[in-house]
């Protein structure tokens, strides 16, 4: 054990534990490590979600995890966008930045980072940058039927993929009512185009086409860019980099990436029968009430059933009975992490990353700390001859 | 037009270690935060408690991207130097991560694709 965060009726207090933490040398502290480390999964209901927990680690360790995956997982979106003509409502600079928050199925690994000391377009080649083309137009004339059946009624293939049930079959819902309630009512109405990520076309470049394992296109394509009205049109080019977070959010592969402390619900005293319905309710989910043996004229009592479902929520304080009997603390080397992506990368792709990452800094480290020895030790020769 | 305007990248800022003392120095690290800094800082604190006295980093400003680390050598210390030292911390740093993605890809095995 390695001390206990306990909430209060105001505020934390931290115990340390009174066994001595700290191992001797760099051996030992692997080598506890390696023992002592667990890696279990709470929760992975598509490879997009991920709740996993660590355990025996250190919060520096857990928070260079989150740090890295939200800002130091490369990625590639699109950072330049040329625009040849543009007559929609929506302005330039609006429909770019919506451009680039675009999340794209491209695999980071088959690209280069651009190299923005390379200056102007002579840097861009097909390792470093993916192309999109974008020509959109609205027509003159009324939508046909067959215009509409294949905007509005087809659930796109992207949405089948995911595998989410509730999605797909929300998607078929709103098809079925845009269907019945007649013209009016169409996203596509007459004169009206919608102008969806999917009308992004990758345009390959040098190898790109052979190379390429994956196929670049867009994660969702029903995410709506801007709308037309008859006769405007919309051309441009796009060019997608990679780079990081860091760099800007649309980089950055995951929704929400967080952690936190795994609740510890004790009990100092038992909870019988009226206090237990009460605790059961105000700590929902994570007390269980079960009938009550070898107490004279006690039928049930109270007895932790689930700490991840405690919300350290303190209202059972207010009661003077559960105040005394009820102890909720933290364990602060047990974490609850939450890995949500936004689909170009996988929840354990992203976190094996994050790792990569977090070791390559170290790597990268040491490397310059051995070249400025060596530049010193030459320097010491010289003086000597 | 540019979706996200960037100027020129700066310089990359190179390591300078400070001071003259070899058993207690400060590294200055381009680059890097609080995700390296205090990796290594819990690291030499509670990993190597023979080998170092003290650690600890600061991020001196926001808006500069350098981490300055301190790290003083315990008397009796197997490292000869604080660089050693630090060295170490960077080592045990890589064998963590290593242990931990083993333990992910193994629990992840039909599902993961990274080499």
């Amino acid at each position: 054990m390695s001390g206990m965060y306990e909430v209060r009726e105001s505020g934390i207090t931290y115990s340390p534990s009174i066994q001595n933490q700290a191992t001797a040398n760099k051996e030992e502290f692997i080598k506890k490590f390696k023992t002592n480390f667990t890696y279990s999964v709470l929760s992975h209901p598509n490879p997009n979600e991920l709740v996993f927990s660590l355990q025996n680690v250190d919060v520096s360790f857990a928070n260079a995890l989150r740090r890295i995956m939200i800002s130091e997982v490369p990625t590639v979106a699109i950072e330049i966008v040329y625009i040849d003509n543009n007559t929609s409502i929506t302005h330039d600079e609006v429909l770019s930045h919506r451009l680039g928050l675009i999340p794209l199925d491209i695999d980071p690994d088959e690209f280069e980072e651009y190299d923005s000391r390379v200056t102007g377009d002579e840097g861009t080649n097909d390792f470093n940058t993916a192309v999109f083309k974008l020509d959109v137009t609205c027509g003159s004339r009324p939508a046909t039927r067959s215009d509409l059946d294949s905007r509005v009624l087809e659930v796109p293939p992207d949405l089948e993929a995911v595998g989410k049930d509730d999605n797909v079959a929300l998607a078929k819902d709103i098809a079925h009512k845009h269907q019945g309630r007649g013209k009016s009512t169409l996203p596509n109405r007459p004169h009206t185009r919608h102008v969806y990520a999917r009308d992004l076309v990758w345009c390959p470049e040098g190898g790109q086409g052979t190379r390429l394992k994956r196929k670049p296109k867009v994660v969702h394509g029903d995410i709506l860019l801007t709308k037309l009205r008859a006769n405007q049109r919309i051309t441009l080019t796009c060019h997608a980099r990679k780079s990081t977070g860091k760099d800007h959010a649309k980089y950055s592969p995951v929704a929400t990436a967080s952690y936190r402390m795994k609740p510890v619900v004790g009990l100092r005293e038992r909870v019988f029968d009226e206090d237990a319905d009460r605790l059961a309710v105000l700590e929902p989910g994570v007390f269980k009430i079960v009938p009550c043996t070898g107490v004279a004229g006690k039928n049930r009592e109270a007895k932790v059933h689930n700490e991840y479902a405690c919300t350290m929520s303190r209202n059972f304080m207010r009661d003077p009975v559960l105040k005394e009997a009820v102890i909720i603390s933290r364990d602060p080397r047990h974490f609850i992490f939450s890995v949500e992506t936004v689909g170009m990368m996988t929840a354990v792709e992203v976190l094996i990353k994050s790792l990569q990452v977090l070791k390559g800094k170290g790597e990268k480290l040491k490397e310059e700390i051995q070249a400025v020895k060596l530049g010193r030790e030459m320097g010491e020769s010289m003086d000597e001859e | 037009m540019s979706v996200n305007t960037t100027a020129v990248a700066p310089r990359p800022i190179p390591l300078t270690i400070l001071g003259n003392n070899p058993a207690s120095r400060t590294y200055r690290i381009g680059e890097e935060d609080h995700s390296l800094g205090n990796c290594l800082r819990n690291i030499l604190v509670s990993g190597m408690e023979e080998e170092v006295d003290f650690a600890g980093y600061s991020v001196p400003h926001p808006s500069e991207a350098i981490l300055q680390m301190r790290v003083q050598l315990a008397k009796g210390a197997k490292c000869e130097t604080a660089d050693d030292a630090l060295m170490e911390s960077c080592d045990a740093l890589k064998s963590m991560c290593d242990h931990v993605m083993g333990t992910v890809k193994g629990r992840h095995e039909h599902e993961v694709k990274i080499e």
